[in-house]
């Protein structure tokens, strides 16, 4: 269902649970895989996003509305005044603060910046997960992950041996 | 996290450069170890006898760069028995069959034989950086072989190597379209170059940042190349010698002072006292110096040195002695200096 609204291509995204989104085009376009819907000319009517709830797909869409570039002619969070610098650093805090969320929508803002294919997102989430990992212990990460060990302790004692004697 | 895709969690992984993590994140379950193993791209051996080279390659098929260390450090006075071992080989054999895909190769206190270096030549297509450290056993038929067949080779570094010397053909040996080499370092070669191959050779380098020379390179060649090497930040000049003739080391200065971005020296092989005033132009801009190999300049001549680069952080100097003679003036600019 592509709109005109204000000179803007707008699309329309739906989640599962039967919210419906209407962004501009170039905003759904942060996604590698809607742009490919769009240009394959698969997104006449609604685009329906699987897997992703209406929670989630609202926070990814607010990413991609600060993530945008400014260039286009959608206009959206930054103004041409200010120097890219200042903007990187703007876009920095505020990716700290939009990461700052629970642990299990973390997860599902993985899962829906890689099924979305968004790099930003994808990345911003990574490295989040990453921090957790090293500053945890093996036992913290397992249950920070709920990931169950299914090492038999032998088979944990060789793989941690190899790790210690030849690859510190 | 195990429902995550294998890309992602991959692509997690990604972010964990250091190889304690990824140690850590191999044991958390099996799922995470398989994704953790074939996803390495770095592999570091401290000791090359804690693990055996097939075993390396089974793990980490997917390894980009390989780093293995041989003797242990006390090698370096003597005081390891010449059949100790350390051999390169196997590493270099497993790598061939294992892991095809492997970029580069730093090895450090090891036994290189020159079938080593022709096999490593000829196995990896992607090949693009060898660095050996302190090691033996090749000559430079072996680096022939490296410079013939790699021909995406952005960095060759002979750091302190004792190679045997079979004359100058091997720098030639480089073809023509290559034109990758980002770093070339064989200071340690005791025998001649051929300089109109050394020349040609910087002259299609587009993107040579650090060259170290060895003694046979005249002060004549070594103008002639910098004159072809605008960007280099990192030079080893080739000998300084008493053979002093002044218009070749004003064509020296001529074209250090071309060389903008040049920041740290070392060399001075054979360096005459005389030849320093002419070093002086360039000295503002560095910050690293290295003197270690230029015994026959007394500390005064340091100093003298020493008082133009103001901008200097690092020093290297070759005895106690040396470095207790600079140390006052180490003190007064606070670089940082090794012996």
């Amino acid at each position: 269902m592509a709109t005109r609204e204000a000179g803007k291509k707008m699309i329309m995204l739906k989640s599962p649970d039967g919210m419906e989104f209407e962004v501009e085009e170039a905003v759904a376009m942060e996604s590698q895989t809607i742009r490919k819907m769009i240009e394959d000319d698969c997104a006449d009517t609604a685009i329906l996003i699987p897997n992703i709830n209406s929670k989630i797909l609202s926070r990814v869409i607010e990413y991609c509305n600060k993530h945008v570039p400014t260039t286009g002619a959608t206009g959206a969070a930054a103004s041409d005044t200010v120097a890219p610098a200042a903007l990187a650093e703007d876009l920095k805090i505020w990716d700290a603060e939009f990461i700052k969320v629970n642990r299990a929508t973390r997860f599902n803002l993985i899962q829906a910046a890689s099924y979305l294919n968004i790099k930003g997102l994808l990345d911003l989430t990574s490295q989040t997960t990453i921090d957790t990992i090293s500053d945890n212990s093996l036992e913290e990460i397992r249950s920070f992950l709920s990931t169950k060990n299914d090492y038999l302790p032998e088979e944990e004692q060789t793989i941690r041996r190899e790790n210690q004697w030849a690859f510190q | 996290m195990t429902y995550f895709p294998e890309e992602v969690v991959e692509h997690i992984f990604s972010f964990l450069p250091a190889q304690c993590d990824r140690n850590t994140v191999s044991l958390v379950c099996k799922v995470w170890y398989e994704i953790e193993r074939l996803s390495r791209r770095t592999v570091f051996v401290g000791n090359c006898y804690a693990v055996r080279p097939e075993r390396v390659v089974l793990r980490f098929p997917n390894v980009r760069a390989l780093t293995v260390k041989g003797k242990p450090h006390f090698a370096d006075f003597n005081l390891v028995p010449p059949d100790w071992g350390g051999y390169a080989g196997p590493w270099i054999e497993a790598a061939a069959r294992g892991c095809v895909g492997l970029e580069e190769l730093r090895m450090k206190r090891m036994v290189v034989s020159d079938e080593s270096l022709e096999l490593l030549a000829k196995s990896f297509p992607r090949f693009r950086a060898l660095v050996l450290i302190s090691c033996e056993g090749f000559s430079t038929d072996g680096l022939a072989a490296i410079a013939s067949h790699c021909k995406l080779l952005r960095e060759l570094d002979l750091q302190e190597n004792e190679v045997d010397d079979r004359g100058p053909r091997w720098l030639s040996c480089f073809p023509d379209s290559c034109t990758s080499l980002v770093s070339l370092n064989f200071a340690c070669i005791k025998g001649e170059v051929n300089a109109g191959s050394l020349e040609r050779l910087v002259a299609r380098s587009p993107s040579l940042r650090s060259l170290r020379l060895n003694r046979s390179v005249s002060v004549d060649t070594l103008s002639k190349i910098l004159m072809r090497a605008p960007n280099l930040e990192d030079l080893g000049t080739g000998n300084l010698t008493d053979d002093f003739q002044a218009e070749s080391y004003l064509r020296l200065t001529l074209a250090l002072e071309k060389c903008k971005l040049l920041r740290s020296l070392s060399g001075f092989w054979d360096a005459s006292p005389l030849c320093l005033p002419f070093i002086y132009p360039v000295c503002g801009q560095l910050t690293g110096l290295n003197l270690s190999y230029a015994p026959t300049l007394d500390s005064s001549d340091l100093t003298k040195m020493i008082s133009h680069c103001v901008k200097l952080q690092r020093l290297w100097v070759s005895s106690l002695a040396a470095a207790l003679t600079l140390l006052f003036l180490c003190l007064i600019k606070t670089i940082q200096y090794r012996v």
